[in-house]
């Protein structure tokens, strides 16, 4: 099981009139998915947990939410990764 | 064909990181054209292979496909950046070593340590006959102090674990914005734990106010400081999530920072997700600085690998480390040629992505609850060269007031590089253009 980040980079104000549209078709078609979990969805932004059996299976379900995206402007999908804070261990 | 034992690698050029061999079609056809010539090879009797041929009425092609052996070439590009950059292959042995037999480079996937943050070493008193604070270390390093606006008009987006702004000296932290899953979004304060008192630790780096003499001062105390935490309140160990650190470079771009301090570190690949949001922060006039990472000489992480990204290394002054101070075991080699008594931290990753260091041993700031205390880090670097970039920026107006598109970006990177000083250190992978003068 991963997760999948989705970013919309449309400037601010394109980005507020075309939200409304793009909510409508990216919720209806991300529910109709399976494996797909959305486990947030925003003006702009989006968090989604896939689950498949194997790691072949989520990169197919990762092109399937890419190729839905690809219709709607500015939209992309990458795969959630973690950050820590470089300080000194003592 | 028995499958072997599939494994990552990344696949480069010769030479650099751009070739048109590099196109996944084409790599993927080297294995294929080798399957194909070993499938032939393995067919000894070519006679027999045609009169079956003939008598079943099917091609010899089609059957030597079918019924000779070929090893395994299994071949899979998982992840391209660009058709004709670097790929990430998983691949059987076979397919390796055909591939180095090509000229191409094969290299393993590189992970790199985690970066584990420490509780600081609280401070009850300064001493004002010692120098101990990043603003104090410049002033050292030049003699002298800065003079003219000292980051009067410039906000600072700190990308962190939260900032303490009821602190007596950060009265310039003006909000910010909590980016984390679940959470607040209007709770910028610092996360818990004794990992949660970075981001108020870096932003009095920044941009900590006082009396000199009572504690920590920043380097650009007149900057206006955002905090926005990216970090978990209840589990800062857990690090960071790429989503978190991209709707926050938006945030901070939207809320119009002018530079964006990332004293973080990525577990291990690159992710393009914080790669195009430091682009964008870029394309939008804003600079991103981020800490070269703690791992201890080991090559630079992400994000301040990226291209578009300032890499900062740390160094560090003998002369300013308290006598029995653990912090004293980070005293290395190379030292600076024109200052011996500056080293590059034991604990700095270095290599070519580097751009400038800042001080980053023993350095006192601000911590949470309105104590101060001593850090050492890259971590610590970063907001150094951050508040002097705040500091060079505020002094030149016309750079200011740009339009914020790249171009405002790349200027204020060049005034930095303008005002950075080499201290000699051996080797642009350890100092980059050295350290910039506030």
């Amino acid at each position: 099981m991963s997760r999948l980040v989705l970013q919309n980079w449309l400037a601010p104000a394109d980005l507020k009139s075309a939200w409304p549209g793009h909510e409508q078709r990216l919720r209806g078609a991300l529910e109709r998915l399976d494996g797909v979990r959305i486990l947030e969805l925003k003006p702009g932004q989006g968090l989604l947990e896939i689950k498949a059996p194997n790691v072949r299976g989520e990169q197919k379900l990762k092109s399937v939410v890419e190729d839905m995206l690809k219709p709607l402007k500015g939209w992309k999908v990458y795969e959630e990764s973690t950050y820590d804070l470089p300080t000194t261990e003592r | 064909m028995a499958r072997s034992n599939l494994k990552d690698y990344v696949v480069l050029p010769a030479r650099g990181i751009v070739s048109d061999n590099l196109a996944t079609a084409s790599l993927v056809n080297i294995a294929k054209r080798q399957s194909v010539r070993d499938v032939f090879d393995s067919m000894k009797n070519l006679k027999g292979l045609a009169r079956f041929a003939l008598n079943e009425g099917t091609s010899a092609v089609r059957y030597a496909l079918e019924h000779g052996e070929s090893k395994d070439y299994s071949l899979e590009v998982l992840h391209s950046f660009m058709d004709d950059g670097p790929k990430l292959v998983r691949m059987a042995p076979e397919a390796e070593r055909l591939l180095r037999a090509e000229g191409l480079r094969v290299v393993p996937v590189t992970h790199y340590q985690l970066a584990v943050t420490a509780a600081p070493i609280t401070v009850s008193a300064i001493d004002p006959a010692k120098l101990v604070n990043a603003t104090d270390f410049l002033r050292h390093l030049y003699r002298g102090t800065a003079t003219g606006p000292l980051g009067d008009g410039v906000t600072i987006g700190v990308l962190d674990s939260g900032v303490d702004g009821d602190h007596p000296r950060l009265k310039s932290v003006g909000g910010g914005r909590g980016l984390v899953r679940d959470e607040s979004d209007l709770d910028w304060g610092p996360c818990g734990g004794k990992e949660g008192v970075h981001g108020t630790h870096v932003a009095g780096i920044i941009c900590a106010a006082g009396d000199p003499a009572a504690g920590p001062v920043g380097v650009a105390p007149r900057a206006k400081v955002r905090s926005y935490r990216i970090f978990s309140k209840s589990n800062v160990k857990a690090g960071a999530q790429n989503y978190a650190i991209i709707n926050a470079i938006r945030a901070a771009i939207e809320d119009g920072c002018d530079i964006i301090n990332l004293s973080i570190s990525g577990r291990g690949a690159k992710d393009d997700g914080v790669r195009d949001a430091i682009n964008y922060a870029w394309d939008n006039g804003s600079l991103c600085l981020a800490a070269a990472g703690n791992d201890g000489r080991k090559p630079v992480s992400y994000p301040a690998a990226f291209p578009n990204c300032v890499a900062v290394s740390a160094l560090g002054k003998d002369d300013l480390i308290p006598a029995g101070e653990k912090d004293r075991s980070f005293i290395a080699d190379p030292r600076s040629q024109s200052d011996p008594t500056i080293f590059l931290a034991s604990f700095s990753n270095l290599g070519p992505q580097i751009d400038f260091a800042g001080p980053g041993v023993w350095i006192v700031s601000t911590l949470p609850g309105g104590s101060m205390g001593a850090m050492s880090g890259t971590s610590m670097a970063t907001p150094a060269v951050t508040g002097i970039a705040a500091v060079a920026l505020s002094q030149n107006p016309t750079i200011l007031g740009a339009k914020r598109d790249a171009l405002r970006a790349e200027a204020i990177y060049k005034l930095l590089v303008s005002r950075a000083k080499p201290y000699r250190l051996g080797s642009f992978d350890y100092e980059g253009y050295g350290i910039p003068q506030a």
